[in-house]
């Protein structure tokens, strides 16, 4: 308890500036790596991981201990991806060379993989990374964040409504949702790999 | 349950979030449906290849560059501070509310005088000229010795 993250974070509130560098060090991966979903890009990633840090010193005078801090924490994130990806959409849109690349090419480049060999080089394992990453950025906003949260941070149904501010009910059929989505597009890729 | 039910749940069931009896009759289920079992490997097998994502491992600058950004933006927001912290926070919705309020009355000022000697004709004056154009007396002979009297003169002269 003596260094559980709300405590960390009441420290914080309180004015030990120090302590912000333990929480960094301990969410720090999990943040990157949060962002690196939903940007597809490590440096916009370690940005945008930046701000999230940012925001909590920021909010730390005003902190108070309602949710857990990761759920905190989580929703601060997610919500400055949603902002990234948002403008990220605005400016393709503006872009001369707006294409919709994740969208309309994950099934050619499934179907092409399928027709190849096991991926034992790296340029392989790089072009199995890719179709994944695809098809998951391929899913709408609402079910993309709830699998991600799910599959590559842990949380729990319960902790994601949380964290997203809606009923577990909703979590479970965004999820169902993006599972079955998920199946269709990578029936192919699955067929191919052992697992 | 049926297969329906069945394989709406079985998200739920694969992340083992159902209730416990739900969990029982979702397993008692697929030990006699196929369909279902097949189902539930297919979205197991995505799962698993999920996990075939770019994934950061470390980072080790990371709190360098953290900690350089908070710095600046500390300065920033003390330079900024430095200016505004003498006035009080309500001077500026003060200020702002104040500039409006003159803003209205300089317009409604300018507003009832720039017309008010302007030299457009009043309705009264363009009445006494749309009788004398229309009146009778357009018919009545010129003054005489006017420039109009000689001239009609001068022509009726010309005729005999």
């Amino acid at each position: 308890m003596e260094n559980s993250d709300t405590n960390l974070m009441l420290r914080l509130k309180n004015g030990e500036q120090d302590v912000l560098r333990e929480i960094v060090e301990r969410h720090k991966l999990s943040v990157l790596n949060l962002c690196l979903r939903f940007t597809h890009n490590r440096n916009d990633a370690e940005d945008l991981a930046q701000e999230v840090f940012i925001k909590i010193y920021q909010a730390a005078p005003r902190y108070e201990v309602k949710a857990s801090f990761t759920t905190w924490l989580y929703r601060i994130t997610v919500n400055l991806c949603m902002n990234y990806q948002r403008r990220k959409k605005i400016l393709q849109f503006f872009s001369l060379n707006h294409r919709k690349g994740s969208e309309f090419q994950v099934e050619d480049r499934i179907l092409e993989f399928a027709a190849g060999e096991q991926p034992d080089t790296e340029f392989e394992k790089q072009e199995l990374q890719q179709l994944v990453q695809n098809a998951i950025q391929s899913l709408p906003d609402n079910q993309k964040t709830v699998l991600i949260l799910h599959r590559y941070n842990n949380l729990s149904y319960k902790e994601i409504a949380e964290a997203l501010e809606i009923t577990v009910g909703a979590v479970e059929s965004r999820l169902h949702r993006a599972k079955e989505n998920l199946r269709k597009r990578l029936k192919s890729v699955v067929s191919e790999i052992e697992i | 349950m049926k297969c329906r039910e069945i394989k709406r749940k079985l998200s739920a069931f694969q992340d083992k979030e159902l209730p416990e009896f739900e969990m029982k009759e979702i397993e008692r289920h697929l030990r006699n449906c196929s369909a279902c079992s097949q189902a539930l490997h297919e979205i197991t097998s995505v799962w698993h290849v999920l996990s075939r994502v770019e994934t950061i491992e470390s980072a080790p600058f990371f709190w360098t560059r953290l900690s350089h950004r908070l710095k600046e933006r500390e300065i920033k927001h003390s330079s900024w501070k430095s200016i505004y912290a003498p006035i009080p926070k309500f001077a500026f919705p003060v200020l702002t509310i104040l500039i409006l309020f003159f803003g209205l009355v300089i317009g409604i000022y300018l507003g009832q005088n720039i017309y008010h000697h302007s030299e457009l004709p009043s309705p009264t004056s363009v009445e006494d000229e749309m009788d004398q154009t229309l009146s009778l007396s357009s018919f009545d002979d010129f003054p005489e010795e006017s420039v109009a009297d000689v001239y009609v003169t001068l022509l009726s002269e010309d005729n005999h």
